[in-house]
């Protein structure tokens, strides 16, 4: 089963998209903030279980715990710097192309309007085939 | 010689009006007599009376009063006095006449140097000259004192005449003066107006009452064009007639045959001296008394914004200086109207400013709102569902365990699930021992109400379709911020593919555009969907009736630098009080019929984002336009 790394610092979204994901047979770990992404990914890198992709929200606290509007890209800089093939999925509130477009070019797959979380389920096995 | 010399010389008065004779005789006479001269008979008399002369000289021919005359009238006063004439009258009846006047001695002009200091010295001396029967000559001289005096009576006469004329004329020029006066008084009391009545229609109202009662006139009107420059209006007129015709909405047509028409377009003023001379003239019933009019254009910086109609009751009323004073007037008024105006334009330019900057910090603040309620929204359609699932599952589980025989139930493995599950409650604060106790206490019949399946899923689809709707609404407010990829694109190649996407019947929505037209900056896709939701509003109002039309058009617009895209239907129009309303979030006049009321302010976003304006014109029963400007160029 594919393991998905979930990052989003809004506690009840962060929830409910784990238990739609976990109840499509996914494996879920979340985290709330950068710096926590970033340890719960190192823990598992270059085991056996090993993350095959990153849900990463952009609007969270950053690495010194201050929330930003870009630190979903932050993160995702660091988690590449670490699997430089990791696939990962920026999740917005709004739908910012800018940002979005930012992200893609930083090796984000895609970028998700949060809001329907059987289209996240779509979109993840559309780029997992 | 001493002075007591000359006090004894004898005094010689000469009463002549030719310099020249005057001089001759006092070269000959100055140097022996105290010599004393007069050149008019008046001044003569007053000076005889005055200085008693010794002898008096006297030329027959003078102006006003013949020498004769001056005779008569001084005999009486100095009769001892003695005169003589000094004439170049040589007539029959010369002398005689002379000597009837009182003369007593009668000399001839030319003078004769060598001799005429001793005549003098004679006559000083005592030489008189008798006239033989005087009788005859005397009723002659009296004769011609007579002719003389009515000759006299009747230059009188006409004198008198003639300063009556002047004084008549006089009159007239104070009375004039006065007219000039009032009429100042009136357009210095207009030009006041112009500047203290702010309201138009007052001020036009007042201009009106002031020139008939100033200047004394049967009517005066002002006509204003209309906005489509094809009417002059009639914006006020004097007395009751101006009122009836100001509620009968009176207008003349600008390219007509009246003279406010001509007089506006040629911007020169019409006057018709005799209105009864011209056929073609028209006979305003309100106005039956009129014999003259005349027509002043309205113009202000070249802009013809209307006339002035002035009419009299007589024929050839106006005079050169009421016809100017009254232009000046009018072209005051012009510039009143047209500040009035602008003003008026700027108003209503801000109001709309104002609108907009209202609408967009309404659409930002509503957009906020409803993202933040849509993001707390975003997990219930899950957790309902799931809890669905969840409550069919435990179902499943009950059914298999409550038709098992007894005796397999504890060793099923759902019975160690649900015992675990069980065990899990006094954890999580839930002690099922109430809820029995609670449903033991029920009558049997109740319990269905209580445990009713149908009706648990029913609430559950409602909590997840009520929040699925949050979440639309969240969709359509933030679905305009995508916009970014605008590029320069062709409006007709993708109105006609957007409109024929659409799948509305043949001939509802038809389409024109200019073949040059220039191409829009946008982000095509967004400008799609505002085309979409215009064209599906009006298909909508028009309540999808066969007679629908909807015609969309763009050209250049009149800024420079922007297309102007119309989108016009034939539906029931949009009444004011929701005109104002149309672009404010959550409005929606559909009711029932669906509609989240985010159509149009989402629209007013994209196209304000495009660096664009959007605006809505309507009238009850005239249908509706939507106006979209689209700038040419990148920003």
């Amino acid at each position: 089963m594919p393991k998905l790394l979930l990052v989003d610092d809004e506690a009840l979204v962060r929830r409910s998209m784990q238990k739609t994901l976990l109840r499509k047979g996914f494996v879920v770990e979340t985290a709330s903030n950068c710096t926590e992404g970033l340890a719960t990914f190192e823990a598992s890198h270059n085991t056996a279980a090993s993350f095959d992709m990153a849900l990463l929200d952009l609007n969270m606290p950053n690495f010194d715990g201050v929330p930003a509007h870009s630190a979903g890209l932050d993160l995702l800089t660091k988690l590449r710097d670490i699997a430089p093939e990791l696939i990962a999925i920026v999740l917005t509130a709004y739908d910012e192309v800018d940002t979005a477009k930012d992200a893609v070019q930083r090796g984000a797959h895609s970028y998700f309007v949060k809001g329907r979380e059987q289209g996240l389920v779509d979109l993840i096995n559309e780029i997992l085939g | 010689m001493t002075e007591t010399d000359i006090k004894s010389l004898p005094k010689i008065l000469y009463i002549e009006d030719t310099d020249d004779s005057r001089l001759l005789v006092r070269r000959l006479l100055s140097r022996d007599y105290v010599f004393l001269e007069a050149s008019n008979p008046i001044d003569g008399i007053n000076l005889a009376l005055d200085t008693e002369p010794d002898l008096i000289l006297l030329d027959i021919n003078l102006p006003d009063l013949s020498g004769r005359e001056v005779a008569t009238r001084l005999k009486k006063s100095l009769p001892n006095t003695p005169m003589v004439a000094l004439t170049a009258d040589i007539t029959g009846t010369a002398r005689e006449k002379a000597l009837v006047a009182g003369c007593v001695g009668f000399m001839t002009k030319p003078i004769d140097i060598d001799t005429f200091r001793d005549e003098i010295e004679a006559y000083l001396n005592g030489k008189r000259e008798v006239l033989e029967k005087p009788e005859h000559h005397l009723k002659a001289y009296h004769q011609e004192l007579v002719e003389h005096l009515e000759k006299k009576v009747h230059e009188l006469t006409k004198m008198a005449d003639h300063n009556k004329f002047l004084d008549q004329q006089n009159k007239h020029v104070i009375a004039d003066m006065q007219r000039h006066q009032r009429l100042l008084q009136a357009a210095a009391t207009v030009g006041h107006n112009i500047t203290s009545i702010l309201d138009l229609d007052e001020l036009l109202q007042t201009t009106v009452d002031i020139i008939c009662k100033e200047y004394e006139f049967y009517y005066a009107g002002i006509f204003l064009l209309d906005s489509e420059k094809k009417w002059a209006v009639l914006k006020a007129g004097y007395g009751e007639a101006g009122d009836k015709m100001v509620a009968n909405d009176h207008r003349l047509a600008l390219d007509g045959e009246s003279m406010i028409g001509g007089a506006i377009r040629k911007g020169e003023g019409e006057i018709s001296a005799d209105v009864g001379d011209e056929e073609k003239h028209f006979k305003n019933p309100y106005l039956p008394n009129t014999r003259s009019e005349m027509a002043l254009p309205l113009r202000a910086k070249g802009d013809k914004l209307g006339a002035l109609t002035v009419q009299s009751e007589k024929v050839n009323a106006f005079s050169t200086a009421d016809i100017s004073a009254l232009q000046g007037m009018a072209d005051q008024l012009a510039v009143a109207i047209r500040n009035a105006h602008l003003l008026k334009d700027l108003e209503a330019a801000n109001q709309e400013l104002l609108r907009t900057k209202t609408f967009e910090a309404i659409a930002t603040a509503t957009g906020e709102a409803i993202h933040w309620v849509g993001n707390k929204a975003a997990p219930i359609p899950g957790s309902a569902e799931r809890v669905r699932e969840d409550l069919l599952n435990f179902f499943a589980i009950f059914k298999t365990l409550l038709y098992l025989p007894p005796e397999e139930r504890d060793s099923h493995p759902y019975a160690a699930v649900a015992n675990e599950a069980f065990s899990l409650l006094p954890d999580l604060d839930i002690d099922l021992a109430t809820n029995i106790e609670a449903l033991n206490k029920l009558p049997a019949d109740n319990l269905p109400l209580i445990v009713d399946i149908e009706s648990t899923l029913e609430d559950l689809g409602i909590v997840k379709q009520s929040a699925e709707t949050i979440l639309n609404i969240k969709e359509d407010l933030i679905g305009p911020g995508r916009i970014s990829k605008a590029d320069a694109f062709d409006i007709p190649l993708l109105f006609s593919t957007t409109i024929a996407g659409m799948g509305l019947p043949k001939g509802v929505v038809t389409s024109s555009y200019p073949d040059d037209l220039p191409q829009v900056w946008a982000d095509k896709r967004q400008i799609g969907r505002v085309l979409i939701n215009l064209i599906k509003n009006a298909w909508e109002a028009l309540g999808k009736a066969d007679h629908a039309k909807i015609h969309v058009s763009a050209r250049p617009a009149d800024e420079a630098g922007y297309i102007r895209v119309e989108i016009r239907d034939n539906g029931p129009g949009i009444p004011p009080e929701i005109l104002e309303k149309i672009w404010v979030s959550f409005f929606t006049t559909k009711g029932e019929q669906g509609g989240t009321g985010l159509g149009l302010s989402a629209c007013m976003e994209i196209i304000t984002q495009s660096g664009g304006r959007i605006w809505a014109k309507s009238k009850v029963g005239e249908g509706a336009a939507f106006i979209i400007l689209l700038p040419t160029e990148k920003e």
